[in-house]
């Protein structure tokens, strides 16, 4: 079978290998026979005698000569050349001669004749079936040789059969048939397994190259992801609870914030960076989190601060609780996006005020009005009573001077009757009267407006909404007083800790919509709706309901409710950012809930819930 | 590998194939120093053809007397009373023929206590008795110049074999002295009446043919 050059490599570097091992082993054999040989000369036949005399053995000197000849060759060159042919034919010289001796010394005991069996069976590891030619070939010369010569050196008898070197010969030509047979079957293998360790290689190779080839792969995907994560806007970030330390802000971040990396690791560099406003916001988050359960939908807004003092605000969306306390998530720096949203909602306030006016100057104008009347009239009253003191003044100096008073009494009874002084009497007080109720009402609006329109405040603070909901009718009272009637039906409600004026958009924006659902159904009739308000204190939490008797809102609509921009209103009735804002305050702000049912033909009601877990908080 | 190193291998291979060559030879003429060793006999005197008269040794008339020569040093000495033993053990020899070793006297006598001491060995051969030869009278009476010396007297004082009882030297085992002791001894099968004497030389300590380098 013809293989490749790469087989052959492999098998005769496993072949060399195979060599050199049994070559190890043969020098300690052989060096162990030749110290046991010398050994047992020297105890067995140490000297030679003659009469008295004596003088080393020849044995002695043979086994340090002879034997040493025998082993020193083959010991040198199975040490320089262990894998080398000839070494393997003189180390089965060697080991034969080593046999011949062995048997010659035991006179040629039958038993001896084993050592040359072992010694076959030893050289046959090489399998070189030519050393076990040569190895073969040496005993068959030492038998024929010496069975001639010195017979009973080798076989133990002086004179045997003919024969007897040919019963020896085949005897070990028997063995060492079975051994280059052995040593074929093993060669054998040892090509299969060159087979297969070259199948192998090969199909390791394929799998390297397949694995550089994924991992160049790899690396493209995650340099093309490095750099796509970290030429945007957004910035991942891990942020180890256990020892409170960001493990990693992609270096947009960094730059964001004004750090290099190598402030990353410190304790203080995110608490520090955090602004007051949102400490006890971002403890909970983090608290949450250690506990192992999931941080909260949608995302998470923080405001930070830098060192030079401006702020950065961002937008984290967490990735649910990963195993080992870390926190990992996406941030985006929404601080224009904060701005143009705080503008938006100035200016949305400012529409609502605007459009508000001519409702309030109206709600104004009333009182005014009357007021004015009831002024005009005491004006009027008043000249007619200093008129008649007048009179009465020239009555008291004619009797003061003793003159005739009765013309003068003349006259003030005239100016008396004049001035209807019992009619004064009667509706002086009252005009007064009018004119307080009517200032009052009017500083009730312009309060009301004044609180609505008040600049929005960057800290939460207490709030009694039942009020800011009697300020909120008031003001939108000219959207629905024509068309609906408000009932109010406030329980009693603990301070509320939040953004006031946030909230009373909210509210208003509810409302407004309540008035014009009921205005398109009463419009053109004599008919009115009514508008229901609630507050009550419930688990935790503030409910505001909210509800109308007006068109309700079709079900197409309802899953658009709170879309930016989406309305069923006509042009310049609405702008769509009525609800959205009221969704944004609520649940995004506070933390609460907005909920509404709604039926065609009926009416809809808001369910507005602002959790109190703020206020809790600052208690203790 | 380039030509230099290849030429370098090449070159050293030769020189180890002819080192291993020379190395042959030299194990072949190794073996052969070993063997002409071996079966190189001793010295001999003239045996007696009759049991000498002025001998001390124990003959008893009507009995075969087989009297061995040893070195109580040497090596081979050890195989001369092996197969001397072996003959002892005989049924018909013991039956027949009476033993007796005799050792060379040296000026420091060997520990009959040491290993392999032949002195006690051949306390052990049945029907066999030690003697010391003191001067070594008895071996010239005999003619027993070289250890391993048998002479196998019969009932009659008739000297019926001379020489060794090994084919070489200190080589146990089967060989042509022994059998011919036997059939001398049995009256069965072919006897030679001398064989070579192969051990340590007795008393002359400057013979050459003794002990060869």
């Amino acid at each position: 079978m013809r293989r490749d050059a790469t087989t052959q490599r492999v098998f005769d570097g496993a072949l060399a290998r195979l060599h050199a091992q049994t070559s190890r082993m043969f020098f300690w054999l052989l060096l162990v026979q030749w110290l046991a040989a010398v050994a047992a000369v020297l105890v067995l036949s140490p000297r030679t005698w003659a009469g008295n005399a004596s003088a080393v053995h020849v044995h002695v000197k043979l086994a340090l000569v002879g034997g040493g000849l025998t082993t020193l060759v083959p010991l040198v060159l199975l040490r320089l050349q262990p894998a080398w042919w000839l070494t393997r034919h003189v180390v089965a010289v060697a080991q034969l001669a080593w046999s011949g001796m062995l048997i010659h010394l035991f006179g040629g005991r039958i038993e001896t004749h084993f050592h040359i069996f072992g010694s076959l069976a030893f050289i046959a590891f090489y399998r070189d079936w030519r050393a076990l030619v040569t190895a073969t070939a040496v005993v068959a010369t030492d038998h024929l040789v010496r069975g001639l010569v010195y017979p009973e050196s080798v076989y133990g008898i002086a004179n045997p059969e003919w024969w007897r070197f040919l019963e020896h010969a085949a005897w070990i030509s028997f063995e060492g048939v079975v051994l280059v047979l052995g040593a074929r079957y093993a060669l054998r293998e040892m090509w299969q397994m060159a087979d297969r360790s070259v199948a192998l290689a090969r199909a390791n190779e394929a799998v390297e190259r397949q694995v550089d080839e994924r991992t160049a792969e790899l690396a493209q995907t995650a340099e093309r992801y490095r750099s796509l994560i970290e030429n945007t806007n957004a910035i991942p970030f891990e942020y180890d609870l256990a020892t409170c330390r960001m493990t990693y802000v992609a270096p947009q971040g960094l730059r964001s914030l004004g750090n290099d990396e190598a402030v990353l690791r410190s304790t203080d560099f995110f608490w520090g960076l955090v602004a007051p406003v949102d400490r006890d916001r971002v403890a909970q988050l983090l608290t949450r989190a250690l506990r192992g359960e999931d941080p909260p939908s949608g995302h998470f807004d923080l405001r930070l601060e830098r060192s030079d003092g401006t702020t950065l605000d961002l937008r984290l969306f967490l990735s649910p609780y990963v195993p080992g306390q870390r926190l990992r998530g996406i941030a985006l720096d929404v601080t224009h996006q904060k701005k143009l949203e705080a503008e938006l909602s100035q200016a949305q306030k400012l529409e609502s005020v605007g459009r508000l006016a001519s409702g309030v100057a109206h709600e104004i104008n009333t009182p005014v009005q009357f007021v004015s009347d009831s002024v005009h009239f005491v004006q009027d009253a008043a000249v007619d009573l200093f008129a008649l003191v007048d009179k009465l003044r020239a009555v008291r100096q004619a009797v003061r001077d003793g003159q005739a008073a009765n013309d003068a009494v003349l006259a003030a009874d005239r100016a008396e009757e004049a001035s209807d002084l019992e009619y004064l009497r009667e509706n002086v007080p009252r005009a007064l009267a009018r004119s307080i109720d009517g200032l009052g009402r009017v500083a009730t609006i312009v309060r009301s407006m004044k609180e609505f329109a008040h600049p929005d405040s960057t800290e939460m603070v207490d709030l009694d909404l039942n009020r800011a909901l009697e300020s909120t009718l008031t003001i939108a009272r000219n959207e629905y007083k024509y068309v609906a009637d408000v009932v109010t039906d406030f329980g009693p409600l603990p301070p509320l800790r939040c953004y006031p004026g946030e909230i009373n958009q909210a509210l208003l924006n509810v409302i407004v919509n309540a008035a014009h659902a009921i205005a398109d159904v009463v419009a053109g009739t004599e008919r009115r709706g009514t508008i229901t308000v609630k507050t009550r204190a419930i688990d935790g939490s503030v409910e505001v309901r909210i509800a109308d008797t007006g068109t309700g809102i079709p079900p197409e609509a309802r899953g658009r409710l709170f879309d930016p921009f989406f309305t069923t209103k006509p042009v310049g009735r609405g702008t769509g950012q009525g609800l959205p804002i009221v969704r944004s305050v609520v649940v995004d702000r506070h933390g609460g809930t907005v909920d509404f049912t709604s039926e065609v033909g009926r009416g809809t009601e808001f369910v507005l819930r602002l959790p109190l877990e703020h206020a809790a908080q600052e208690a203790a | 590998m380039d030509g230099v190193a290849v030429r370098a291998v090449a070159t050293k291979r030769v020189w180890a194939a002819a080192l291993s060559a020379a190395w042959l030879l030299g194990l072949v003429a190794s073996l052969a120093s070993v063997v002409r060793y071996k079966t190189s006999p001793g010295a001999e005197g003239p045996t007696p053809a009759r049991w000498p008269e002025a001998s001390t040794l124990p003959h008893s008339p009507g009995r075969n007397t087989l009297v061995l020569f040893l070195h109580p040093e040497c090596p081979s000495s050890r195989a001369s009373l092996a197969e001397f033993n072996w003959l002892m053990n005989d049924a018909l020899v013991r039956e027949t023929t009476d033993g007796v070793v005799v050792f060379a006297e040296l000026i420091q006598p060997p520990d009959p206590h040491a290993p392999f001491s032949s002195w006690a060995r051949a306390a052990e051969v049945p029907n066999t008795v030690r003697r010391l030869d003191v001067d070594g009278a008895e071996a010239a009476r005999f003619g027993a110049l070289t250890g391993g010396h048998a002479a196998l007297y019969d009932g009659d004082g008739a000297l019926r074999y001379s020489g060794g009882l090994t084919n070489s030297r200190g080589h146990q085992g089967d060989n042509v002295g022994r059998r011919s002791v036997l059939a001398v001894v049995t009256g069965s099968g072919r006897a030679a009446p001398h064989r070579p004497v192969y051990g340590c030389a007795l008393h002359d300590p400057t013979d050459a043919t003794e002990e060869p380098p």
